[in-house]
């Protein structure tokens, strides 16, 4: 039995995190994320793949009731962390992958965790009063769309930007006839995709989707909700799921802007799909953020090295040129459009520019959802995310309430 | 096959079928862990450490209970994950380690492009399974990579075929005795190794995968499946580096050492050079790697056999 022990332990040695930070607590998800690192530990892209869900700070109402949902697709053998302050990361993580052990144990007594379907019948009680409906928009925002139309099929039968007005409306004949339309039956209580015009005119699969409010790169709390033909975004809506809770709305402490400018620069990257230099990007914000000034200086050069790297590649700069330029300017297709206000690689340039040396401007002005979500509107699936990593968005940028409609 | 000319050697016919079949399993298994142990050297930036990584994430995978969304498909799905491995392990059997192959066809190298090509089916189908939007945009990405990268893969291959004038990986090996065909066909040994990475979606070919889409392709799965799929991945990787030594850098052909050493070092070395070289990019948007191989990669492959051909005219490789 030991040696059984000792294979779990071992297996277990270096888990898979997946990290949700309540608006407001940057920096403690920086100490979070340099203790993960340093243990060799790994990053999750998503529920599925996680070991170890460590929540920072204190949710709002709504994000709690998301987390919840991401929790219940997480596989067993598994263990949820709450951390608040910086001092006891190291206690706590020491206990979760203990705790994580144990679970292993106990798991293989337990009966099968209870699956989406489950838990989505489980998670109906808690959403009966009409502010609960964002709670399910929560369920939306997660990273499991079939789980999301479900949460939204049982709900709505269907969604469209000219029923977003009234989130409380529970009707789903209400919600169809804002449609104008029936979708052609439904598969396990979801809906079916229904076609409607696309931006050119030609009728297409809309199918009603939800991004956040956690997704790797991306700001916690922030849902995107929007129909989505072929690969293509539009009715788009951006909001943030701060809700009641004021510590949303307090700005964040105010910190170090290289320090700041090498995060957005990690994140952008992580969207963009090169590890390497996401992770030199995260030790030199870690090194930056030393008290010892050797280890300063060494993440000084470390920054520069990254900053350089990222900013002269050629291979990045051909991937991503165009993205977020204004296509109205001028004609598409052509080289020499207009730098629209979220061109990617110009705002890509910048940040790196920041990340290398020291600078006490902040290195990109927060868009206003409004300007995003028009931005936005009409964008493919990972056009959007490059231009949501490069505008570099933070729950404290906005108002809480804040939330805007695209046309 | 009563030819007159000595049967080519297989291992089933030297060592008996179980034990041949085991031999290239362990050696498909082993040349993915090897990449796998490579690859987190360098994502990590941890060196040797990092190096039992994929072992513990394997176990860690097999102890873990596998978790489903809802209504999925899920005999497609798990069909799907399953055939990533057995294809890898399947394009193993053609690749000459040993100086011999599991067995051996007149047409080695369509097999082994055939086992590549049902990797089509099997990613969408795990990215379709799942009945999630992520996954499902992953698969389709990976059709569009796919667009892109067969064409060219499909030259490079035509142009070996060629010059050794057989289909046969172990005539392949043979036909480079006297010059690697790496020497007259640079373009069809880096196109070849760079569509290794586009079908597993590996480095700057990830996007199936990429964090953008929350993992893609790879997003929803977990335990056995996860393992299988991304097992198979690294199988594949490990299968193509071994097999670019047959087909471009003279197979287990060198002074000093025995054949089998050779063959295990350039192997090796060319998985080191190809996680080093794919891991210092960034993710290459499937839009503009699919513009590129229609405009570049297919003509400078195409010129690349007519070169070849050429010189098979002249007597070059005789």
């Amino acid at each position: 039995m030991d040696v059984r022990r000792a294979l779990r332990n071992w297996a277990y040695a270096h888990p898979r995190v997946l990290l949700i930070d309540a608006p407001g607590h940057r920096d403690l998800r920086w100490v979070v994320e340099s203790a993960v690192e340093d243990r060799a530990w790994e990053f999750a892209a998503s529920p599925a793949g996680t070991d170890i869900l460590i929540v920072l700070g204190q949710p709002s109402a709504e994000l709690a009731d998301a987390i919840e949902v991401i929790w219940s697709q997480v596989p067993e053998p598994r263990h949820r962390v709450a951390i608040s302050t910086a001092a006891t990361i190291s206690v706590e993580l020491d206990a979760a992958l203990a705790a994580l052990a144990i679970g292993l144990v106990l798991g293989a007594e337990s009966p099968r965790p209870p699956d989406a379907e489950q838990a989505l019948a489980a998670a109906k009680p808690a959403e009966t009063q009409p502010s609960a409906d964002m709670g399910d928009m929560g369920d939306m925002g997660d990273e499991d769309p079939g789980h999301d139309m479900g949460g939204h099929g049982t709900h709505h039968g269907g969604n469209d930007v000219g029923d977003m007005g009234d989130m409380g409306d529970e009707d789903p004949g209400h919600d169809m006839g804002g449609h104008g339309m029936h979708h052609g039956g439904a598969v396990a209580g979801l809906p079916m995709a229904q076609t409607a015009p696309d931006r050119d005119g030609l009728q297409l699969d809309s199918l009603t989707i939800a991004l956040g409010p956690v997704l790797p790169g991306w700001p916690t709390g922030l849902v995107l909700r929007a129909q989505l033909q072929g690969d293509v975004l539009t009715d788009l809506q951006l909001s943030w799921m701060t809700g009641d809770n004021p510590r949303g709305n307090s700005s964040e402490p105010a910190v170090d802007q290289q320090a700041a400018a090498l995060d957005d620069l990690a994140r952008f990257l992580v969207v963009a799909g090169w590890p390497t230099a996401a992770r030199d990007a995260r030790r030199a914000r870690e090194q930056l953020s030393s008290s010892d000034l050797d280890v300063r200086a060494r993440g000084q050069v470390a920054a520069r090295r990254v900053g350089r790297q990222v900013g002269r590649s050629r291979v990045l700069a051909w991937s991503i040129r165009g993205i977020g330029r204004d296509q109205e300017a001028a004609p598409a297709g052509h080289p020499q459009q207009h730098p629209g206000p979220v061109d990617v690689l110009s705002r890509l340039r910048r940040l790196c520019e920041h990340a290398a040396q020291p600078s006490n401007r902040p290195p990109v002005t927060p868009d206003s959802l409004e300007d995003l979500t028009s931005a936005l509107n009409g964008q493919e699936l990972a056009a959007a995310r490059l231009i949501m990593a490069a505008a570099a968005l933070h729950s404290a940028d906005t108002p809480a309430e804040q939330a805007a409609t695209g046309v | 096959m009563s030819e007159v000319l000595p049967q080519p050697a297989t291992s089933v016919s030297a060592w008996g079928l179980a034990p041949a079949v085991l031999a290239v399993v362990t050696a498909g298994l082993l040349l993915g862990l090897v990449f796998a142990a490579v690859d987190r050297a360098i994502v990590t930036g941890r060196g040797f450490r990092a190096g039992g990584e994929p072992l513990r994430s394997s176990a860690r995978l097999l102890l873990e209970q596998p978790r489903t969304t809802l209504a999925p498909d899920r005999l497609l799905w798990r069909v799907g994950g399953a055939t990533v491995l057995v294809t890898a392990v399947l394009a193993v059997a053609v690749v000459p380690l040993g100086e011999r192959t599991l067995w051996s066809t007149s047409a080695d190298l369509v097999w082994f492009n055939a086992m590549e090509a049902l990797l089509w089916a099997a990613v969408w189908l795990v990215g379709w399974g799942p009945n999630s939007l992520h996954a499902l945009v992953g698969g389709y990405r990976f059709l569009a990579q796919g667009l892109a990268y067969e064409l060219p893969l499909m030259f490079s291959l035509i142009g070996v075929g060629v010059a050794a004038g057989s289909l046969r990986t172990t005539d392949v090996v043979a036909a480079q005795s006297g010059l690697w065909f790496v020497v007259t066909m640079p373009v069809a040994f880096v196109v070849f190794v760079a569509s290794a990475s586009a079908f597993a979606f590996w480095g700057p070919f990830a996007a199936p995968a990429g964090a953008d889409i929350a993992g893609g392709v790879t997003s929803e799965l977990s335990g056995v499946d996860r393992l299988l799929v991304s097992a198979g991945r690294a199988v594949f990787l490990g299968v193509t580096a071994a097999m670019s030594v047959a087909l471009f850098l003279g197979g287990q052909s060198g002074p000093w050492l025995p054949g089998f050493g050779w063959y295990a070092l350039k192997t090796v070395a060319v998985i080191v050079a190809l996680v080093w070289c794919g891991r210092r990019l960034p993710v290459l948007r499937p839009d503009r790697t699919v513009e590129v191989a229609w405009t570049v990669l297919v003509p400078v492959t195409l010129l690349q056999t007519l070169v070849v051909s050429v010189l098979v005219l002249s007597g070059f490789y005789a």
